[in-house]
């Protein structure tokens, strides 16, 4: 059979400042796609996907092929020049990227956005300069031939009310429209594949199922061929035919999508397959990968993965590997055939014996002594944890938030805020949550719900409008306001340590800022320091290292680190696993458990990935349009949700569940549009509009948040059904009635 | 919509009304009595006693300096700015007949300026660390280190003397303008062309000019209309400050051009200590000044559609 894409034995290197190597990005890539195919193409950052997939499209820059062919439809592109180039970018091969909020021209309405891509479809080779200029400058999309097809195309990716949007900016989107817009304007060009760079990774869950679901029935359709890029093996399952794993620039493995899941053959696949935290107990530790993450900077000749792998032999650092068949259509880059038939657990339970502390190390790390000796330490924690669901309401809690509201200034207008006539846009809406010691409480909802602002609000970077935040039964106000010892009970880690760490300073400077400012004396902060990085598994080296020089997980241990530097008695986590590659993920959400363990801390987590939440959190609370809607036990809310919101949440997870939600009401579809502007909330039940199973009722009435079922100790809802949601559900776990801590928290 | 503009005319009224303060201020400071010097000039001879009181009387030196800045400010709301003490010409109709001399010269160095760096600009960027960015560089560079005399003197020097092809001074015609609009612009032009070069590098790098070219557009709109729009944001302000600094060197460049216009009006004032004159022009370039930041910011709104329009709850959080 002809493929209709076919990328053989490709090589991309990165130019790089003169004398230095040039960075290996793709190094012998071979794989192929037939029409009307999807192939999930997966690997973690610095895997060479990226740089694979707009090689394709010969947008490889800074690289540079250097060797190998990509051949489409019998042509071939390496070779080709720019009008062939522009002929097939503009009809055959169109490509969405990853952050729509950066893909998308910022001065040129949607509509005109669109519209280009069906004049260049139209004619690639002339495009009048002139024409296309003035087109530009026109904040109307005046074609009426031209405005029918956008206004079809942006109905066909799910746009809803496309006739009002057409001339509205990117700016005015949310980032799934923004991502959908991208993929009208893809299919604007019909063409025959579609490469999709993680076109999810950006968004939310619930987004995200939306817009894969879109691809899906894109697909179908039309026949069109996908190449959908991902660092999530999970996400792209459901909807590919076959899988291309890829590691360090080579594919280590691939095959039929259902084959390569069952079987995963590779050590490397095996690891990224279990280092998932929905694939793992809740509670326990995360495998992980051993070794460094892959920079380019490998030997020649042997297996990429070698240095990571608990059953590389001698012979894997130097000679190539042999690719195996393991099955029909399914090869795998591994000549040792103990590590290809090994189970998955069997890969987990091959600890390394080398220690964690290196596990991010770049290819200059040292020994070091010091995080030897705590990972030691670290490693033989494996055991289960002990939920703290036995008596929740024993200990007095730390933080408490009492009916907390906060509001935003609509506009920043001078004369607005003199004459006071400014929209107040509510983020957090009368919320009223309690946090333990020892406890977490995972916070979840879509983005722009206000979890991030509830955040912080209790790590008093902002003040409430009305209500109050207590900290140890005293109510506090913002952090100028706190007492020192108030500002040392919390620590906050942000989402990006990119930029919450300051370039400029070195790791230690970075960690020493908050003792500093707490006038600890020269010596005692460098012990400090010291003992941090070593808290959190970073040699004391790092100490003089900058954060440029670090990996994504490595900065978000520092800027642990440094929330922990007072000891504080409350971790405040906003996402802070959200911009990480799934196995660095699973090895800060390892440290994140030992800390807590080891120092008793009560922790807030924001998240919306709600795998990680039900692995870490004793309690989820849900929000909503800056409501909680939803509180209770992580265990009972998240497989027996009492509000179809958190249904819905749990239905847009990606990949296979052993226990699929067992309401009735979970609808992906329901939540594909955006949620309410939160200035104008809707009347009644705030969820009515998106909600799969509301009534009549639901637009009149407002549900309190009320506990449900089991007198004042069960979940607590804001569903005016909920106790019919929780009949519905599976048998409910016997221990409920040791659930939830009940009147302190509303 | 209706509040905006209001607020903004609010701002101008309050930096207008600063200005004029400080002008009026600054001049009445100044030392040396502009009675004596005026009639000594017109006598040849020290004036009397009695002359120079009759002239403070006149002119209203006598009364405190706060009801002579408010006569005077009431008067300039009028549109009255005084008489030239020693034109014996109201100084309205003085600014009336130098202004369009020096606004056409300011414009003319404007746009000499936006010809030539905007294009430069984008071709140094596009051409990164080329023999061509190098070059453009180096002129830049040069640009921006000539003093505006100088320049004027040279293109004087071949021009003028040498070929011949343009008068030597004066104004009127548009060959007239065309050194001075040359000298002045230079400066200028030297100090957008490296400002665009970097906006377009950085807009360069942008996803969206990726996704552009992945669309299959020409590479020739990739960078016209995809990155240089993005990237004339920023050099917009410079712009407009860069107007401002061109009505000062406009002072210059008409003197050496001996061009009647604002500047030569200007210091021919300051030397004769002729004060309305001085505040007058001050308080119109000041006026020339606040008004193009204005438009500025209305260039903005036009430029980038995230300023103003839209807005409200759509940045979500
Ligand atoms: S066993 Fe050897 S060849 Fe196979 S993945 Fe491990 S290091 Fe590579
Ligand atoms: S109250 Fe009605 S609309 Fe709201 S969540 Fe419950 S069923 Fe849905």
């Amino acid at each position: 059979m002809n493929a209709l894409l076919e990328i053989d034995d490709l090589h991309v290197r990165f130019r790089s400042r003169a004398g230095s190597e040039p960075v290996r990005a793709v190094d012998g890539a071979s794989f192929r796609i037939e029409p009307g195919e999807i192939v999930g193409l997966v690997g973690e950052s610095g895997s060479g996907k990226s740089v694979t997939a707009r090689s394709i499209v010969r947008l490889e820059e800074p690289g540079e092929i250097v060797d190998g062919n990509i051949r489409f439809d019998g042509r071939e592109l390496t070779t080709a020049d720019d009008r062939t180039l522009r002929r097939l970018r503009g009809r055959e091969l169109a490509t969405v990227f990853q952050d729509p909020s950066t893909s998308l021209n910022p001065v040129y309405t949607v509509g005109e956005q669109i519209a280009e891509a069906l004049r260049v479809r139209s004619d690639p080779d002339r495009q009048p300069f002139f024409r296309e200029l003035i087109l530009g400058a026109s904040s109307r999309l005046r074609s009426r031939a031209l405005r029918s097809d956008v206004l079809d195309l942006m109905e066909t990716v799910g746009i809803p009310r496309p006739a009002e949007r057409i001339d509205d900016y990117p700016h005015q989107f949310s980032g799934g429209m923004r991502q959908r817009v991208m993929l009208a304007i893809a299919l604007a060009r019909r063409p025959s594949v579609l490469i999709a760079d993680e076109p999810t990774t950006a968004l939310d869950t619930t987004t995200q199922a939306a817009i894969l679901e879109r691809l899906a029935a894109l697909n179908e359709e039309r026949e069109m061929s996908v190449l959908l890029i991902s660092h999530d093996l999970d996400v792209v399952a459901e909807l590919c035919d076959r899988l291309v794993v890829m590691y360090d620039g080579t594919v280590v493995e691939r095959g039929p999508v259902d084959d390569l899941r069952s079987n995963p053959a590779h050590p490397y696949t095996k690891a990224l397959l279990g280092c998932l935290p929905r694939r793992s107990k809740p509670g326990t530790r995360l495998p992980t990968i051993d070794g460094s993450p892959s920079d380019g900077s490998r030997p020649q000749n042997g297996c990429a993965f070698a240095d990571r792998c608990s059953f590389a032999r001698e012979d894997c650092y130097s000679t190539a590997q042999p690719t195996v068949s393991v099955g029909e259509d399914h090869t795998v880059a591994c000549g040792v055939p103990d590590a290809r038939e090994s189970t998955l657990e069997g890969a987990a339970a091959n600890p390394n014996p080398e220690p964690e502390s290196t596990s991010e190390a770049t290819g200059t790390a040292t020994t070091a002594d010091t995080a030897l000796a705590v990972d030691g330490g670290a490693d033989a924690r494996t055991g289960e944890r002990v939920r703290r669901d036995d008596d929740p309401t024993a200990g007095t809690p730390i933080v408490e938030l009492e009916a907390v509201e906060k509001s935003f200034r609509g506009s920043d207008a001078l004369l607005d805020r003199l004459f006071g006539t400014d929209e107040r846009v509510p983020a957090v809406d009368g919320v009223s949550l309690a946090l333990r010691p020892g406890e977490t409480v995972g916070l979840v909802g879509e983005s722009g719900c206000g979890k991030s602002t509830l955040a912080r609000l209790i790590a008093g970077l902002e003040e409430p409008t009305v209500g109050a935040v207590r900290l140890r039964g005293t109510a506090v106000g913002g952090v100028d306001a706190r007492t020192d010892d108030q500002r040392a009970e919390i620590g906050v880690v942000f989402q990006h340590p990119g930029t919450s760490l300051d370039p400029k300073r070195t790791v230690g400077e970075s960690i020493a800022e908050p003792l500093i400012e707490a006038g600890w004396a020269a010596t005692r902060r460098e012990d400090r320091v010291a003992e941090l990085l070593s808290l959190v598994d970073l040699p004391l080296e790092y100490a003089d290292r900058f954060p440029r020089q670090l990996s994504g997980g490595q900065r978000q241990r520092v800027a642990i680190a440094r929330a922990l530097a007072l000891e504080p008695s409350v971790l405040v986590l906003d996402e802070p696993t959200a911009a990480l590659d799934v196995s660095t993920q699973a090895t800060i959400l390892n440290l994140l458990a030992d800390l807590r363990d080891e120092l008793g801390l009560a922790c807030l987590f924001v998240s919306h990935d709600l795998d990680v939440v039900r692995h870490v959190a004793d309690r989820v609370a849900v929000m909503y349009l800056g409501r909680l809607v939803e509180v209770g036990r992580t265990e009972r809310t998240l497989s027996n949700p009492t509000h179809p919101y958190t249904a819905t949440l749990l239905a847009s997870l990606p990949g296979d569940r052993d226990d699929p939600v067992p309401t009735a009401v979970a609808d992906r579809d329901a939540l594909a549009g955006d949620p309410p502007s939160p200035t104008d909330p809707p009347a009644g039940c705030a969820f009515h509009p998106r909600c799969p199973v509301a009534t009549e009722e639901c637009r009149r009435r407002e549900p309190p948040l009320e506990s449900v079922g089991d007198g004042t100790l069960g979940p607590r809802s804001r569903c005016l059904y909920a106790p019919e949601w929780i009949e519905a559900g599976a048998d409910p776990p016997s221990d409920v009635d040791a659930s939830d801590p009940g009147p302190d928290d509303e | 919509m209706i509040r905006a503009l209001l607020a903004r005319l609010g701002s101008l009224a309050a930096v207008m009304a600063t200005v004029s303060f400080v002008t009026f201020g600054f001049v009445s400071l100044t030392p040396g009595d502009p009675a004596h010097t005026i009639l000594r000039e017109q006598r040849q001879s020290p004036p009397s006693e009695r002359e120079v009181a009759a002239f403070r009387a006149e002119h209203g030196f006598d009364e405190p300096f706060v009801v002579r800045y408010f006569s005077w400010l009431g008067d300039a709301v009028r549109g009255d700015l005084g008489t030239s003490y020693y034109q014996s010409e109201p100084v309205t109709s003085l600014l009336v007949e130098h202004l369009p001399n020096t606004l056409e010269l300011a414009l003319a160095a404007t746009a000499v300026a936006l010809v030539v760096a905007v294009p430069l600009g984008v071709v140094s960027a596009v051409h990164h660390e080329t023999w061509i960015d190098r070059t453009g560089q180096i002129a830049a560079l040069v640009g921006v280190s000539m003093p505006n005399f100088w320049l004027g003197y040279l293109l004087i020097l071949v021009c003028s003397l040498r070929l011949g092809v343009t008068p030597v001074s004066g104004a009127g015609t548009l060959s007239h303008l065309v050194l001075p609009a040359i000298t002045l612009g230079t400066g200028m032009a030297a100090v957008i062309t490296r400002l665009v070069r970097t906006s377009m590098l950085e807009v360069l790098e942008a996803e969206y000019v990726t996704a552009a070219r992945s669309k299959g557009v020409r590479e020739r709109l990739v960078v016209y209309k995809h990155a240089l729009r993005n990237a004339l944001v920023p050099v917009v302000t410079i712009v407009g400050l860069q107007f401002g600094f061109v009505l000062n060197g406009a002072v210059v460049v008409e003197v050496v051009f001996q061009r009647p216009g604002l500047g030569t009006l200007l210091v021919d004032a300051i030397f004769a200590r002729d004060y309305p004159i001085v505040q007058g022009v001050v308080l119109v370039t000041a006026f020339a000044f606040v008004v193009t930041n204005q438009l500025v910011d209305l260039a903005y709104v036009a430029l980038d559609p995230r300023i103003e329009r839209g807005g409200g709850g759509d940045d979500r959080r």
